[in-house]
């Protein structure tokens, strides 16, 4: 009898964590295909035709593509050096760097855009600083000139860390008698990159290529920002208004989509063979890091500090800006003030929308602690049928961008529940939380995963047979053993939620449920000091986002990296 | 005659293609100290486990007190089980992993207090109660999950290998301290082990497991000195194998012609012989004794062909035309035997073993 139990509870578990991504990930995936291709007559092909025939649309798509491809590039250019400096060779101050290269991540780069702007807009200090120096005759517009070279270099800036963890950790898992082996057969330092490291690190790099390329191809906030209407992400954020009416939107949503997929799948195809290369087990000899010293190490300096200058600016000049009583046409604020800060917190629509924001983060961290832990549980521990699948459904979310999440919710919660707590229109809060969850279950899942798999399964074997009850060991052994991988897979939920942008802009309509990053978004376009006070919040939400990080990273030690990985 | 603490039934268990376990049955009497012996892979941490409930037979019955436990989960089997690599919990200190079990069966905090101080300080752990396992050494680890198991008073108690994990010094220490915490209960401890010298030295009676099916049950001394076949004797010491031809059967006594000549033997119980039968004629080699036999001994003539010191004993290879046998004798200064020398050897029958050449007829 209590056999029968033992089998049928995880089984129940399965199956209600499948309903759930099942209504939450799969039912709008579906919803938005249904809409793009499915109209009065059936099944047509016109709208996703239009999107590539139409040269409105098609420019959109270009325009998006390149977006994406230029971002993904240049943070290979950045990350690569980047990466196996900090892999191969040991250097006094690597740890503040390493510590420092994650600091881009705390900002969403459409807050940053904020702060660019007016450094480099028409009044801002690069127009000023060439007018004092006398070399413009005028204030020059550089973004509106160039608003694609901006868009690049915000999210290269805010996107290089991705990437540069997953190469981190590509080289760090090249077994290094592999490369003894070619350097004790003839091959020079930088020949043995070439021909052994580079190839066998290439899962890594494409995997983590990848989550860039798909990360830059989806990115709302910036181009918005930036005044760049014809991307297809801003096109999307447009037709949400004409969400039930016109097919085009979902059309525009199935194509980001498929592009995303595509990437994966490919990214996937290509590093198939070398696959079984790079994952020789555990490696064999312990890697000796060379020490750096001399010139290479002032230009290794040189290099880090620029790169980290230039990444950092955004964050300086949000700071600056939220402090700053006035900056127009000068090359530094021409008062400093505190002002905005209070008043980011002091004001009706902050106050809300930070409430807003814990609220729906903390939901979605319950939310993923819960499934997370499940779903790992049930992989690593049961091994049910099935469980594998489930297991490649929760890290889906990764391949769909939140764009494509939060519109197929606008859509399909809206046409069937129309007036209850599910329909954003009336109420998006529910589905803001649901969405913040799925879009973060990702790394709940791997944190909870990793865990699982570091901890020996005799330990609750161990408890079972001195007469715990499976309930019994879950809460007295696994979860205990457990605590430092939930927790900061907790934290990173958080601190994501927090800053969550496309599902935030899209899903809440409505000022009383603006979340943060809404809040900022409506705030600059404000009046009377409105970028200022948009700033000053981006402040905020950056050192609460940053405590995050610190906390997390205190909490997982080396394996943070591991969080920003994929596959 | 009481009910055995555990009746194992014609159990067999598949992984696969693989059979880990093949029909075994056998029993344990209470309080007895019980060795489950083989080489790795033969399927003896397999049955220990389906004891403990974490694994499944696909077919037969295990019976507790006479009581059926299939239908028990694991976690109420009451067989605490020491885990080969300990498996102490790394968050709990020393007292919460050795209350563990009494905690599950709601003992009162008072009471789980006292018995924890108690067995801690009859496994010699007084005053480390508030350690984290982290901060003990390999052999007080294992006296704790010793103790974790012991101090919920049950009437089994399963060990997985308990002493792989140390040197070679404490293992010796643990296999005494071990012996002496059976003595001092009457639970039955079911002991699993590929060390023969583990086994030998501290079981009341043992199974021997090769590829998933019991080859050997008995008394050490009887499964040593009197192997029912050759794993058996290869598999408990060094053996001698000569073939032989069974010439004659007088009762429990057995006339065998052997290439040194015509030797009376013995054999395990349960065996039947018939004269003309092909055999195998088992030596251990500290039985192989130099000089003639007083009395009726199996005498040989024999060439030393080298002679080597292994300080208490005096290994020697003997050889006889094509035939080759090995002698143990203890050594002395100034030893009489050297390498090249021709002379007289005997063999005692009662340990001159007859056992048969197919592995199939083990007389179980």
């Amino acid at each position: 009898m209590s056999r029968r139990s033992r089998s049928v509870v995880p089984y129940l578990i399965l199956w209600g964590i499948l309903a759930f991504l099942g209504v939450f990930l799969g039912w709008p995936l579906f919803y938005v295909f249904r809409g793009a291709c499915v109209d009065q007559s059936g099944f047509s092909l016109t709208y996703m035709q239009a999107l590539v025939t139409d040269p409105i649309q098609l420019q959109a798509l270009g325009n998006s593509l390149m977006i994406a491809v230029l971002v993904t590039l240049s943070c290979l250019i950045v990350s690569l050096p980047m990466a196996w400096f900090m892999a191969r060779r040991a250097f006094p101050g690597k740890a503040v760097f390493a510590g420092l290269l994650l600091v881009p991540l705390i900002l969403p780069p459409f807050v940053g855009a904020v702060g660019l702007k007016t450094l480099f807009a028409r009044a801002g200090s690069l127009s000023a600083l060439l007018m004092h120096l006398g070399l413009a005759d005028g204030p020059v517009d550089w973004l509106g000139r160039f608003p694609m070279l901006g868009v690049v270099i915000l999210e290269t800036m805010h996107l290089f860390p991705v990437l540069y963890l997953n190469l981190v950790a590509a080289f760090a898992n090249v077994d290094p008698s592999l490369e003894d082996a070619a350097a004790n057969l003839g091959a020079s330092p930088a020949r043995t990159f070439l021909r052994v490291t580079l190839p066998l690190s290439m899962p890594g790099i494409f995997a983590g290529a990848t989550l860039v390329f798909i990360w830059a191809f989806t990115e709302l906030g910036t181009p918005l920002v930036f005044g760049m209407r014809r991307v297809l992400p801003v096109m999307i954020y447009d037709s949400v208004s004409e969400v039930g009416t016109n097919p085009l939107g979902y059309a525009r949503v199935v194509l980001v989509l498929l592009i995303s997929a595509l990437g994966f799948w490919l990214s996937k195809r290509l590093t198939r063979r070398s696959q079984h290369v790079a994952t020789l087990g555990r490696l064999s000899v312990t890697r000796q890091e060379a020490a750096l010293g001399g010139f290479p190490l002032i230009w290794l300096y040189l290099f880090l500090g620029s790169v980290l200058l230039v990444a950092l600016l955004p964050h300086i000049s949000v700071i600056m800006i939220a402090l700053s009583r006035r900056w127009f046409l000068s090359v530094l604020p021409e008062g400093w003030t505190f002002e905005f800060f209070g008043r980011a917190l002091g004001s009706d629509l902050t106050q809300r929308a930070m409430l807003n924001s814990l609220l729906l983060a903390l939901t979605a961290c319950v939310i993923d602690v819960v499934v997370g832990f499940c779903i790992a549980w049930l992989c690593v521990r049961r091994k049910l049928v099935g469980s594998d699948w489930l297991d490649t459904v929760a890290m889906l979310p990764i391949a769909v961008p939140g764009l494509v999440i939060a519109f197929g919710y606008l859509g399909c919660f809206s046409a069937y529940f129309p007036g209850s707590f599910l329909d954003p229109r009336t109420n998006p809060m529910a589905l803001l939380a649901v969405s913040y969850a799925v879009r973060r279950l990702p790394y709940m899942v791997r944190a909870a995963h990793a865990g699982l798999q570091q901890t020996s399964v005799t330990y609750e074997e161990a408890a079972t047979n001195l007469g715990a009850s499976p309930l019994r060991v879950i809460r007295r052994i696994t979860l205990p053993l457990l605590t430092a991988n939930l927790l900061a897979g907790t934290v990173l939920c958080f601190a994501f939620s927090m800053l969550e942008v496309s599902d935030s802009l899209i899903l809440a309509q409505s000022d009383q449920f603006y979340p943060i990053t809404k809040a900022i978004y409506a705030l600059m376009e404000g009046l009377e000091n409105g970028v200022n006070v948009a700033a000053a919040l981006g402040t905020w939400a950056m050192a609460l986002l940053g405590a995050g990080m610190i906390w997390a990273a205190c909490l997982l030690g080396k394996r943070m990296g591991a969080m920003f990985r994929a596959g | 005659m009481p009910e055995p603490a555990i009746r194992v039934e014609k159990v067999t268990k598949r992984f696969g293609d693989v059979t880990a376990l093949d029909n075994v049955s056998f029993s344990v009497d209470p309080g007895e100290l019980f060795f489950l012996l083989g080489p790795s892979g033969c399927g003896k941490t397999t049955m220990l486990r389906i004891l403990a409930g974490l694994e499944t037979p696909d077919s037969g019955t295990i019976t507790f007190d006479g009581e059926d436990v299939a239908t028990r989960s694991p976690y109420q089997r009451g067989a605490p089980m020491v885990f080969q690599n300990y498996a102490l919990w790394p968050h709990l200190n020393v007292r919460d992993n050795v209350g563990f079990g009494l905690v599950e069966r709601g003992i009162p905090r008072r009471e789980i207090h006292v018995r924890v101080d108690d067995i801690l300080g009859r496994v010699g752990l007084d005053g480390y109660s508030q350690r984290l396992p982290g901060q003990l050494s390999g052999g007080q680890q294992q006296r704790v999950v010793l103790a974790r198991a012991l101090v919920v008073n049950p009437s089994i108690v399963l060990l997985d290998e308990p002493l792989s994990n140390l040197d070679a010094k404490l293992r010796g220490d643990m296999r005494t301290e071990i012996g002496r915490l059976h003595e001092e209960t009457d639970i039955a401890f079911v002991y699993v082990t590929h060390d023969q010298v583990e086994a030998l030295s501290l079981a009341d009676r043992m199974v021997v497991i090769d590829k998933g099916r019991l080859t050997g049950v008995g008394n050490p001394s009887d499964l040593y000195h009197r192997p029912p076949n050759r794993f058996c004797a290869d598999f408990l010491g060094r053996a001698n194998l000569l073939p032989a031809t069974v010439s004659a059967v007088e009762g429990a006594s057995i006339r065998i012609e052997t290439p040194f000549g015509e030797w009376n033997a013995c054999s395990a119980p349960g065996l039947t012989w018939e004269a003309g039968e092909s055999v195998l004629c088992m030596i251990r080699p500290e039985s192989v004794t130099p000089g003639d036999a007083d009395g009726d001994g199996n005498g040989f003539n024999a060439r030393v062909e080298t002679v080597q010191l292994a300080g208490a004993t005096l290994e020697i290879a003997l050889s006889d035309g094509d035939t080759r046998c090995h002698a143990t004798v203890l050594s002395r200064y100034a030893a009489p035997i050297t390498a090249g020398q021709s002379c007289r050897w005997h063999v005692l029958p009662e340990n001159t073993v007859v056992i048969k050449q197919s592995e199939d007829e083990t007389g179980l």
